[in-house]
């Protein structure tokens, strides 16, 4: 085993972790000021990557304005869902849990009806393979990684410094004294829906070329994205960034050292950092 | 927004989504004899492509019996109806469906799922009942001779690459060295015992086995760790289609220039599209292009019924299925009974069934020790510039 495999072993986990911090982050950011588990993450996930096949293989759209549209789509549909589904049940968290259970089943199977279960694929817009110093990197990975390293910098960067960020982060920490302030829940709540949504479309949209889209995709996004916001702390955008690189690396790594049982380890490593610090490695008790 | 209107839209959101999710399907007029056969597939879940895929291939022959008065048992005509059940590809489920087929539909012959685990779960239940359970799934211990009401109606990756592997061997005597690729579950564990043990039988020294967990996307860890012992082909038998065709464009991308192989059914225009037309050229797999070389009429028939039924494009996955019901149709009006041991007697005996595929038997008795495993030719293709060539049609011979 050469210098250029162990190098591929970590090219290889820094882009399957930046798939999951695109489908985590915006599962995250729900949870950070929501305090709901919106298990139909996934299924917007799968959606945004219809959405994307759609536009470019029936409607003719180039791949980026593809991207844009299904954000776009995903951030409307995603509000309409909050405002017909979570809103009725804010702030009950075992009702939003069972209606996102729900929600999930449901727009699986409506995309099982409408799309069909075939397997389709989005037409790599940037194909073929560069070769570093005898690492393999496709282009399309490429940039995915450099997409989701924008898309992640200017989110931690809107919530950080924009005015709205700012009442996202006073609701999240505690909602009540945030509304005497002025802000308005709901408004910050329909906001963040539709900022979550359309990351998902994002990753969605960005993932869609590199793999394959079917009505299924959604259900193992979400199982990812739930081992990778608990390990990085509930809530915590630079905890879905730690945690699904952290994953990502553990996997590959894993893949080749340990083989069959890499998939355990994702669950391991969630039994780890509950043990030593229950609140995640970037969350707040 | 009150306590009470809130808990009134939770009742109406919990209903429409009840009802959108388990509306009925309408049966038939009450005077009509009808025969119920129960189907448990996985119809929903990610190995739903091959559930929905033997929905499609049986619906074709529960229309076509119906279209000419229904099934002849002894003079009586009884038309076909089938309860679908979903075992989402889980053993849980599937016993559930089982329970409720038996012991609230009271079916007598059930058909049954890809799903190993559902399978070994269901059998419990079917085989003290005496009903007549056609299976799907590969695991070997799914036939046995204390399970006589269970007949398995698709060829295994045992029987098809019993059947391919001689095949490659003559076809490309150059290759060496083999690396198999499965999931990680009963299905993939069995497929990889069968795939280790014709390559072996074969000459092939096999360099690497890995399983991988159902859902995986990103083979790349996997592929850079295979890469490294450099095989002259990689079989994937146990995945799905789509696994296979990303496994096959990322296996590419990482500079392979070996072949790949899989005893598995494809649809060639779809696979194409995921792996890409150039790293697809050349996969070995065990699809019949139903338009091609090597077809029957009876083959021709059905791509006709299926694409007035369904619409282009054809999808050369549902073929094998059609077996399941073509078969006990025959079984039942041979033996002119609806009483499964009568039929499971009638099966047992018959050695010449007509099918789609041409003539068929029921062979394994020194294999699983007992016959019950459904024996039809073997098809291989290989993808060339994006269409399936059939290169040739076998017999499998069991060891």
């Amino acid at each position: 085993m050469t210098f250029a495999f162990f190098t591929q072993v970590l090219v290889n986990g820094l882009m399957l972790g930046m798939t999951y911090v695109l489908i985590a982050s915006g599962f995250s950011l729900i949870y950070g000021i929501m305090r709901l588990l919106n298990f139909a993450h996934g299924e917007f996930y799968m959606l945004g990557a219809f959405a994307t096949y759609l536009l470019c293989e029936r409607l003719g759209l180039d791949y980026f304005t593809a991207i844009a549209l299904s954000m776009i789509i995903m951030a409307i549909l995603g509000v309409l869902v909050y405002h017909l589904f979570f809103r009725p049940f804010r702030d009950q968290h075992d009702p939003s849990l069972v209606i996102a259970l729900a929600i999930a089943m449901l727009i699986g199977g409506l995309g099982l009806l409408i799309f069909g279960d075939e397997d389709k694929s989005v037409p790599s817009p940037f194909p073929g393979v560069i070769k570093v110093l005898g690492v393999t990197l496709s282009m399309e990975r490429i940039v995915v990684i450099i997409v989701a390293i924008i898309l992640m910098a200017t989110l931690t960067f809107y919530i950080k410094y924009s005015r709205m960020g700012q009442a996202m982060r006073a609701v999240s920490q505690d909602r009540e004294a945030a509304a005497l302030q002025g802000i308005g829940v709901n408004s910050t709540f329909t906001l963040c829906m539709a900022i979550s949504s359309a990351l998902a479309g994002a990753a969605g949209a960005l993932l869609a070329p590199l793999f394959f889209v079917n009505p299924f995709i959604g259900m193992h996004a979400v199982l990812k994205a739930l081992i990778v916001v608990v390990i990085g702390g509930l809530g915590s955008i630079p905890g879905a960034i730690a945690g699904g690189l952290l994953l990502g690396f553990v996997e590959s790594i894993g893949n080749t050292f340990l083989g069959n049982i890499t998939e355990m380890l994702g669950f391991v490593l969630v039994m780890v950092v509950l043990m030593f610090r229950p609140q995640g490695l970037f969350g707040y008790e | 927004m009150t306590k009470v209107n809130r808990n009134l839209w939770g009742m109406v959101c919990g209903v429409f989504l009840c009802v959108s999710i388990f509306l009925p399907v309408a049966g038939f007029p009450a005077t009509e004899k009808v025969l119920k056969i129960g189907a448990i597939f996985p119809l929903s879940g990610r190995a739903a492509t091959w559930g929905l895929a033997a929905q499609k291939a049986i619906t074709i022959k529960q229309e076509e019996v119906n279209a000419k008065g229904g099934l002849d048992v002894g003079g009586e005509r009884y038309k076909i109806e089938i309860i679908w059940e979903d075992d989402k590809y889980n053993a849980a489920a599937g016993r559930m469906a089982a329970e409720k087929l038996v012991n609230r539909d009271r079916v007598k012959f059930i058909l049954g799922t890809q799903c190993s685990a559902s399978i070994l779960a269901i059998q419990p239940i079917t085989e003290p009942n005496k009903i007549l359970f056609l299976v799907n799934s590969y695991a070997k211990e799914v036939l046995s001779v204390d399970k006589p009401y269970s007949f398995r109606m698709v060829l295994t990756s045992n029987e098809v690459l019993q059947a391919m592997y001689p095949w490659m061997k003559k076809t490309y005597p150059q290759l060496k060295t083999a690396a198999l690729i499965e999931p990680n579950d009963a299905s993939g564990w069995s497929i990889e015992k069968d795939c280790k043990r014709s390559a072996e039988q074969n000459g092939y020294q096999v360099v690497f086995s890995q399983f991988y967990e159902r859902g995986t996307s990103d083979f790349y860890p996997l592929l850079n760790k295979l890469l490294v012992e450099k095989p002259d082909f990689i079989d994937f038998t146990g995945a799905p289609p789509g696994d296979q065709a990303l496994i096959v464009k990322q296996v590419r991308e990482l500079g392979y220039k070996g072949k790949t192989f899989a005893g598995t059914t494809i649809n060639p225009v779809q696979f194409c599209k995921i792996a890409g037309m150039e790293n697809a050229e050349g996969h070995i797999n065990n699809t019949h292009d139903l338009l091609g070389s090597y077809t029957t009429e009876g083959q021709k028939k059905y791509h006709g019924d299926y694409i007035a039924k369904y619409g282009e494009p054809f999808d050369p996955v549902t073929p094998k299925y059609h077996l399941y019901l073509d078969i006990l149709v025959q079984a039942i009006e041979k033996s002119g009974s609806l009483d499964p041991t009568v039929v499971k007697e009638t099966m047992e005996k018959v050695e010449d069934w007509k099918t789609i595929f041409g003539p068929a038997k029921f062979g394994g008795q020194d294999y699983y020790g007992i016959k019950r495993q459904i024996l039809t030719p073997v098809y291989i293709s290989e993808v060339i510039g994006g269409k399936l060539v059939n290169r040739g049609t076998t017999m499998p011979v069991l060891p």
